[in-house]
């Protein structure tokens, strides 16, 4: 019989995830005001440039995942230069631009499924090691993760507050309007913000296609639970409102899944539905 | 007659909205190293006139030009970079940001201070980012502000929120400042330092600025030159001296106020 403490283990590596695309999903509402549906797609582009240059390519797993992390990285960059921005150019507001980034989703996941025949694909050929901390065993991936969780946030951290870029996009998160009228280069901001957070995503797209495997509706899958940990946490506070929801829906999707296989989606949204109410700007917003 | 050093000149703008004449035939100049202000009622157009300038409104007639070339299809957001900044009547702030970064931001031309460099012990703060922040410190000290530079900007009172938001449009290093009622609401024991501020900006740097203001003692104090506006058009043109004792100027316009 697992154990509590062995299901919190699991709910903290799946907390990792989440707030690698989370934290990306947040900055990127936070600033431009563009609810990116397709930042799951980036996520699933990033995890099968993976698959095939590791498992089909053969090429060796580090070159494989930063490859991809920067094909994750411009695929971002593109959606928003091909499809975004002509749309907030022609007028097109927060609705217009989430119909479309939900297109670019759908179109994707459709194209994946094509390819992919919706078979799941595992990057991983061998097994994932394990260390055992008295009756807790503990994954090496997740510990991993975790790490990379703690180095990127802590970056972010440093480059929020510490550089001119940070300052800037900390300026467009309280006001977009007059970032423009400062004279702040909002275009050369954006390319970064959206840059920055498709790597995030490409990572942990990498990191699934290692772990668990994709299949075409993953992306979408995870999206949407990032997008439930940033509302939780509040959109306004970027970092610790990605992390909070993050950890709290790691937590109570690995128990949910435990306990009740089937009422994990349940559980998810009914968390968010539950919070909004009670508090309609999440947590830290 | 158009050279480098123009300044800022307005020719016969007009505006209306809907069917509502806001005014007909304005021109006026706002040279480099003046204050230039602009006074009248309320609803007579003074901050139509900033918008127009900005590139906000759209004016159906007239054009408007920085150093003789035109500035009539420059975005907003590319005023600062063209030289010309502004503030608002109202308060338009970074809340979350401190005091010192909402002038910060507004710095053109940095390089900034990169990431890497962080890591790099002894240089984790460039010169330049040094200067900056001297040079933001500074400018906060011109109003008293200093003391509350590490503070976010939404926290601070009303005036004081004003008076950053005024800092911010001179930090942007503007040579055209278009001031909007940036007077109003700040304490009293504060205004005199706003006034030497834009006088400096004026003597020392040469900046040109158009002041947009109610309070008349701070236009008599500081306007080299004042237009009038008002019922549709410009009353009167000159020198604040004689305007602000024009006959016409007072009865129409100072009366009231001296009336109310």
């Amino acid at each position: 019989m697992m154990s509590a403490l062995q299901v919190l283990a699991i709910g903290f590596g799946l907390a990792g995830y989440y707030a690698l695309v989370a934290v990306g999903f947040a900055l990127i509402f936070a600033t431009l005001r563009i609810f990116h549906i397709a930042h799951g797609t980036v996520f699933l582009m990033a995890g099968y440039v993976f698959f095939f240059l590791y498992r089909v390519g053969g090429l060796d797993v580090v070159s494989s995942g930063v490859l991809s992390v920067i094909v994750a990285a411009l695929t971002g960059l593109a959606i928003d230069k091909a499809v975004y921005l002509p749309v907030m150019r022609r007028g097109g507001g927060l609705f217009s631009v989430f119909i479309a980034s939900l297109g670019v989703a759908l179109i994707f996941e459709a194209v994946f499924l094509v390819f992919t025949k919706g078979i799941v694909t595992v990057a991983r050929t061998t097994a994932l090691g394990i260390v055992s901390v008295g009756p807790v065993a503990f994954r090496l991936l997740d510990i991993f993760i975790l790490g990379v969780v703690i180095v990127v946030y802590g970056l972010l951290y440093l480059w929020l507050h510490c550089t001119r870029r940070g300052l800037e996009v900390r300026g467009l998160t309280d006001n977009r309007a007059l970032a423009a009228v400062v004279g702040m280069n909002v275009d050369q901001t954006r390319n970064v913000i959206f840059l920055l957070a498709s790597a995030l995503a490409g990572i942990a797209g990498v990191l699934t296609a290692y772990d668990t495997g994709l299949a075409p509706d993953t992306g979408s899958r995870t999206l949407f639970i990032a997008v439930v940990a940033v509302i939780l946490g509040g959109v306004q506070n970027i970092l610790l409102g990605s992390i909070v929801g993050s950890v709290s829906l790691g937590i109570l999707t690995a128990y949910a899944g435990f306990f009740f296989p089937e009422w994990v989606t349940f559980s998810v949204f009914a968390m968010m539905i539950i919070l909004i109410l009670i508090r309609p700007r999440g947590l830290f917003g | 007659m158009t050279s480098k050093s123009d300044g800022l000149r307005l020719e016969n703008l007009a505006m209306h909205f809907g069917g509502v004449h806001v005014f007909e035939d304005v021109s006026m100049r706002i040279p480099p190293g003046q204050v230039t202000a602009c006074i009248g009622p309320n609803g007579a157009g003074k901050t139509t006139l900033i918008n127009i300038i900005c590139g906000v409104l759209a004016a159906p007639k007239g054009r408007v030009f920085l150093d003789g070339e035109p500035l009539d299809s420059t975005p907003p957001h590319q005023m600062v970079q063209r030289g010309v900044g502004r503030t608002f009547q109202d308060v338009r702030i970074f809340p979350s940001l401190t005091a010192i970064e909402n002038v910060l931001i507004a710095i053109p031309d940095q390089q900034g201070e990169r990431l890497r460099h962080l890591f790099r012990p002894g240089r984790s703060v460039g010169a330049e980012e040094r200067r900056n922040r001297d040079k933001a410190n500074a400018l906060l000290a011109t109003v008293a502000m200093d003391d509350v530079a590490d503070r976010p900007a939404g926290e601070l009172p009303f005036g004081q929120q004003k008076l950053v938001s005024l800092l911010r449009a001179v930090a942007t290093g503007a040579r055209i400042l278009l001031l909007d009622e940036s007077a109003a609401g700040v304490e009293i024991e504060l205004i005199p330092r706003i006034t030497a501020l834009v006088r400096r900006l004026v003597a020392e740097e040469s900046r040109g600025v158009l002041l947009v203001e109610h309070n008349i003692d701070v236009v008599r104090e500081i306007a080299d030159h004042v237009v009038v506006l008002q019922g549709g058009g410009v009353i009167a043109s000159g020198p604040c001296d004689s305007v602000l004792n024009d006959e016409r100027v007072i009865k129409e316009y100072l009366g009231r106020i001296y009336n109310a």
